[in-house]
Parts: C-alpha cells; sequence; structure tokens
C-alpha cells in the first residue's frame, strides 16, 4: 500500500505533506522499493539490471550507468558486474536487489526483510550499507522478522500482527510501556538460607550458582531493599545484572504466544 | 518412488484450471482434425458444393442443355456471371472456377470441330478444379456423341450404306449416343497463379509463419505471468510506470518480435524456396506489420486471461493449434468442409493467410488487401480492449 500499488480501504498515506494517492506518480520518485522477492531479471547482468530498474526513473544514459558502476561498488559487486544475476549467489543477489532501489537516489526507502535466507557475512554488510544511508539521512522504512535487526537498526519500532499497528516507537518507550517487570540477578559471595530471605518480594535463589533472582514492576525500590536486607545478614554481593527485556520479549508481550499463519 | 510418484501427481491434479486446460487441449484437436476432415458429423456433414460461374454467350438449346446438366448434379451450384467479371472473381480468390461457352457451341457440337468452350480456375484449387473438368468434359462428351450419332451417322450410312436395315440404324446410333464422343476438348486456362509463385511455398510459408508466430508471441505473454510470479512485475508497479505502460511495453516487444520474425521467414522463403517478395512489397510490410500487431495482441491477452504459467502454456497451446487449424495454417481451406471454412473467419490466420495469397498467388494490388487489413486491425482492437481490461482486473491483483 505504501509503495503505491494497492489504494487504501481506509485513511491516507502522506509522504511529507503530500497525499500518495493525490499524487503518486511524482511521489514514487522519492521512493526506493526493496522487495521481498529477489526482482531482478536473471538473464541480465547485475550492470544491466540497475540500468534498467534506475532507467524507470532517470533517462539520462550517461549518469544511469555512471551511478549503477557507483552502487555496485558500494555493494561489493564491481567486480561481478557483469555476470549474469542467475550465477549469483542468494547474498549477492540481496545486495543488488536494494541497490536496484537505490539507482534513483530516493529519499525514502521501503525494504520488506532484505536480509532474509543469506550467509552472515552479506546481512552484515546489509547491515553497514543500512548504516550508511541512514547518516546519510535517508528515511529507511524497513520491515523484518529478526528483532535483533529492528532492536539494532531503527530510532523507531512499530509492531504489526494481523495488520493492526499495536505498538510504535522508540525502543525505549516500547519497553518502558510493554516490557513487563525487570529482572535483576544478584550473585552473591557465600551462601545463605533461603529462609532468610525476604518473603515480601518476587525472589529466586539459585543455590549452585549463588545467584538471586529479582523480578519487580519497581526494580529501583525492591533492589534498594534487597541490599538493605543483605547488608543485615551480612551476606557480601559480588555483582548485580539488570535483564531488560528485549524487541522479542515485547513483541510477544503485545502479539501473544498463539502461532501465526 | 510412490512417494515422489504421489507428489507429482499431486502437484499435477493441484492446478485444477490448468489440468483441464491439459486435457482439453487432445481433446480439442481431435475434434478440430475430425471436423477438418470431414471426420465428424454424420450424414449431416456433407461436402460443400462447388461453385462453377458460367458465362453462355451462345445462349442457344445446347448450351442451355449443358448448363441444365451441370446444374443437376448435387456437388455443383451454378452461378451466372457477365466473362470478365467471373475471371476476377476468380482472380480474387473468391471462386474457383468459371465456365465459358462461346458462340457457336451448339452448331459445332456435331460437326467434332473444336468448341467454343473453355474452363478458367484457379490452379491453387486443382482438386475441385479437375473433378469439374471431368464433370464438364463428360457431360459436353455425351452431348457430342448424341448430336454426331444423330447428324453423322444417318449422313455416312445413307452415303454407304443405302440398304441398311432402320433397325440397325438405331442401334447403331444409340450406342454412339451412349458412348459420347470419342475426344472432346475445351479449352482449359488458369486465370491465377500462371506467373506467380507456387501455390503449396505461398501456403507453407504463410500457414506455417503465422502459426508459429502466435506460439512465439503467446510465449512472450506468458512472460508477464512468469514475471508476476517472480515478484518482478510488483517492482514494476513499484515504479512510476502505469499498468498501461507495462502492457503496451509487452505489447511493443511482442510486436517487434513478430516483425523480426516474419521477416526471417519471408527472407528464407525468398533465399531458399525463390518465393518473389517484389510482386507487391508495400502489401507485404503492410500485411507482415498488420499480421504481427495482431499476434502480439492476442499474446498479450492470453497472459491477462491465465493465473499460472502452466495455464498459460496449455491455453496458448489449444487457442494457436485450434485458429490454425481453422484458419487453414496447419489444413488448406479448400479441403474443408464447408462450415469449416465458414467459420474460418474468426479465425487471425485466415486473414493473414489469405492477404499473402491475395499478394504471392492472385498478384493483387494494394486496394485488394484493405479488407485483410481492416479484419486485422479490428482484430488488434478487440484482443488489445479485452487485454487492457483483464490486465487491470485479474494480473495487477496482489495479496
Amino acid at each position: 500500500m505504501i509503495s503505491g500499488i494497492m489504494p487504501p480501504d481506509d485513511g491516507s498515506i502522506y509522504i511529507g505533506s503530500d497525499n500518495l494517492y493525490n499524487n503518486t506518480s511524482s511521489l514514487k520518485h522519492q521512493m526506493g522499493v526493496v522487495p521481498q522477492e529477489i526482482a531482478l531479471y536473471d538473464n541480465l547482468s547485475a550492470l544491466q539490471n540497475l540500468i534498467f530498474w534506475g532507467g524507470l526513473y532517470v533517462h539520462d544514459a550517461q549518469r544511469l550507468k555512471a551511478r549503477a558502476e557507483a552502487l555496485l561498488e558500494w555493494v561489493g559487486l564491481s567486480d561481478r558486474k557483469k555476470d549474469l544475476v542467475q550465477h549469483y549467489s542468494g547474498g549477492m543477489k540481496r545486495r543488488v536487489n536494494i541497490a536496484a532501489a537505490l539507482m534513483h537516489d530516493p529519499q525514502l526507502i521501503l525494504m520488506d526483510e532484505p536480509t532474509v535466507g543469506i550467509d552472515p557475512q552479506s546481512r552484515n554488510k546489509i547491515y553497514e550499507m543500512l548504516t550508511e544511508l541512514h547518516r546519510q539521512g535517508k528515511t529507511i522504512i524497513y520491515t523484518t522478522h529478526y528483532m535483533n535487526e529492528a532492536e539494532q537498526m531503527c530510532d523507531r519500532i512499530g509492531i504489526m500482527d494481523h495488520g493492526k499497528l499495536l505498538a510504535i516507537g522508540s525502543l525505549d518507550s516500547l519497553r518502558n510501556a510493554h516490557a513487563g517487570d525487570t529482572s535483576i540477578a544478584i550473585r552473591l559471595q557465600q551462601s545463605i538460607l533461603p529462609d532468610n530471605l525476604p518473603k515480601n518480594m518476587s525472589l529466586h535463589y539459585d543455590t549452585d550458582l549463588l545467584e538471586l533472582t529479582l523480578t519487580s514492576e519497581n526494580p529501583h525500590k525492591d533492589l534498594g531493599d534487597i541490599i538493605h536486607h543483605l547488608h543485615l545478614l551480612e551476606v557480601a554481593i559480588d555483582s548485580i545484572q539488570f535483564h531488560r527485556a528485549d524487541l522479542e520479549t515485547i513483541f510477544l508481550n503485545l502479539t501473544g504466544r498463539t502461532l501465526r499463519d | 518412488m510412490w512417494k515422489l510418484a504421489s507428489k507429482d501427481l499431486y502437484l499435477f491434479f493441484y492446478d485444477k484450471k490448468a489440468l483441464a486446460l491439459t486435457l482439453l487441449l487432445p481433446i480439442g484437436l481431435i475434434t478440430l482434425f475430425a471436423f477438418a476432415f470431414g471426420g465428424a458429423g454424420g450424414e449431416k456433414n456433407e461436402p460443400s458444393p462447388i461453385t462453377l460461374q458460367f458465362t453462355d454467350e451462345d445462349q442457344s438449346p445446347a448450351s442451355k442443355a449443358l448448363l441444365a446438366s451441370l446444374d443437376s448434379i448435387p456437388g455443383i451450384r451454378l452461378e451466372e456471371v457477365a466473362d470478365q467479371v467471373g475471371t476476377n472473381q476468380i482472380k480474387k480468390g473468391s471462386r474457383i472456377a468459371q465456365l465459358y461457352i462461346g458462340n457457336g457451341f451448339d452448331k459445332e457440337l456435331g460437326t467434332g470441330g473444336a468448341l467454343p468452350v473453355a474452363l478458367r480456375y484457379d490452379q491453387s484449387r486443382e482438386m475441385e478444379v479437375s473433378i469439374l473438368r471431368s464433370l464438364i468434359i463428360g457431360r459436353i462428351g455425351k452431348m457430342q456423341g448424341s448430336r454426331q450419332a444423330d447428324t453423322g451417322v444417318d449422313r455416312i450410312i445413307a452415303q454407304s450404306f443405302p440398304n441398311m436395315p432402320a433397325a440397325m440404324v438405331d442401334t447403331i446410333k444409340r450406342q454412339m449416343q451412349a458412348t459420347g464422343a470419342t475426344e472432346t476438348h475445351i479449352s482449359m486456362s488458369s486465370v491465377v497463379g500462371e506467373e506467380q509463385s507456387n501455390w503449396g511455398l505461398i501456403q507453407a510459408v504463410a500457414g506455417t509463419a503465422i502459426m508459429m508466430l502466435l506460439f512465439s508471441v503467446s510465449a512472450i505473454g506468458a512472460s508477464i505471468i512468469e514475471e508476476k510470479e517472480q515478484g518482478v512485475l510488483k517492482r514494476l508497479l513499484q515504479s512510476p510506470l502505469s499498468p498501461t505502460s507495462i502492457l503496451s511495453g509487452k505489447l511493443l516487444s511482442a510486436g517487434i518480435i513478430a516483425v523480426f520474425q516474419l521477416v526471417i521467414m519471408f527472407l528464407f522463403a525468398w533465399l531458399a524456396f525463390g518465393l518473389d517478395l517484389t510482386i507487391n512489397p508495400i502489401g507485404t510490410v503492410l500485411m507482415i506489420l498488420f499480421t504481427a500487431v495482431t499476434c502480439a495482441s492476442f499474446g498479450v491477452l492470453l497472459a491477462s486471461i491465465v493465473s499460472s504459467k502452466r495455464q498459460a502454456d496449455s491455453l496458448g497451446t489449444i487457442l494457436v493449434l485450434s485458429m490454425s487449424g481453422i484458419g487453414g495454417s496447419m489444413i488448406p481451406l479448400y479441403i474443408m468442409p464447408a462450415f469449416m471454412q465458414d467459420i474460418a473467419v474468426v479465425s487471425v490466420n485466415y486473414w493473414s493467410i489469405q492477404g499473402f495469397y491475395d499478394i504471392y498467388w492472385r498478384g493483387l494490388g494494394l486496394t485488394a488487401l484493405w479488407d485483410n487489413l481492416l479484419v486485422l486491425l479490428g482484430f488488434s482492437v478487440v484482443l488489445l480492449t479485452l487485454a487492457f481490461y483483464f490486465f487491470r482486473k485479474n494480473i495487477l491483483k496482489f495479496d
């Protein structure tokens, strides 16, 4: 819908101050779409593919060729630029797939799971490319099922389920709103009798590791109380570690654990 | 082994539309050829009557008797025309032959001299012309025999055998009447193609070229479905291109490839078999262009009405073979039953092949081609209108 091929059932999509459906053709020039599929022509080389896809936006042949060469250099494929795409690995195709969307230097880039099914090296290369695009000031709308990607790279994260936007905001704001109780691990220097632990807190004691795990809605207050309690028992603390909920936990908190189609 | 086979069978039966089309292909072809070869329809499937034009300048009782005799044959339909009109009709390909009966036919019938009778014909309709020729010669021969028996025998017997009994004279006459003349000659002249190319070559080149062209453009059209399945079409739609531009682009590429293919085929026919391309170069170019556009339109329509590559392949094959069978690409039209010849006009192949016949066989000028060109243009408009409608309705649907 955001890429302009389907009209919305309801509501509007604005890019800047322009309604996408009042000005689709012009706004498409500001938009680069990286589809989930490898939407390239297998029987063309990487260079030919880029020139073709760029040619749908830009008509200056020299500019197109120069831009294609530069992008292939950027994605690390300049030495294979004349090879047919059908001979590329999955990771190489993914990089060309991204480069094809950048040929007209769009300000807004829509990326639909661009790292699906590729090796870690190619994935890292794509992360580097995204970071560089972010540094250049591009707006990137990135769809992914890999929560760590969103956590590491995105300024704002939206969680969607069954076509509904359940939450949107920075990672911290999502944590504050949807992470649930914080978990704190307190490693002790000597053992303690479980009966001596306070009863009014959610505490778990691992006798082998000498580790107390505190789950709390109010971690700072509860942590102060437990430190005070341990001090009274003359039990020394080896380390304290806060476990903040990750995006996957937040996602599962919001969407539930039932399997999805 | 069974697991592999059962998986393949499951996949084969999964796409119901494609399955139906796969089965329809042989059924369709069997039906088509059964009708084309006259093997279907039972008693109703009678051969089409051969239209014989005639021009009777003698207007004698003998000429009228000859025509009445020919008219009584169930397989022949007579049609009176002015002399030149009849010849022109043959040249245009709308009639096969013309019987010309000149002045003096009645007079010469009993003399044994040369008869002022001519059969003008289209050489490409060899089979029908042979039938007409033998029927006409047979009828005239009988009349000659009868006339010679009436006049010649009386004269000879009176001179040489004046005492022969009347009963014996009658027997001799009856035998002569029954046998007919020993030799009957009529003038035979082909009014089409005598100085033109070989008829079979034109049938082979035009018929095959158009059929193969339809297969090519079907494949080009089916590439739209492939692009949809690969996600490329969606990416094209996400670009500033409109759906109309995308389909027009396909039409353009299909059209250019079609022109290229036709040009190569006709050049090959020229180089390898001596097809004379200089007969009507403008007409040839126009026919190639209009045929290419029509075939390309067919290709994009095909792609717009199917939902999978397998469906495109099956439906394409069915439609191309059906149109080629009906339209005369595979079997010359004249050997098909009358109703098959009537429905040939719904086929693109028919109008293209007839156009090329007009140029290379009948040697007609540009004006004679307008009908074919206009019909091909009409086909293109209809096919493209449907293609654009179905493209928006079917192909632009994404989950």
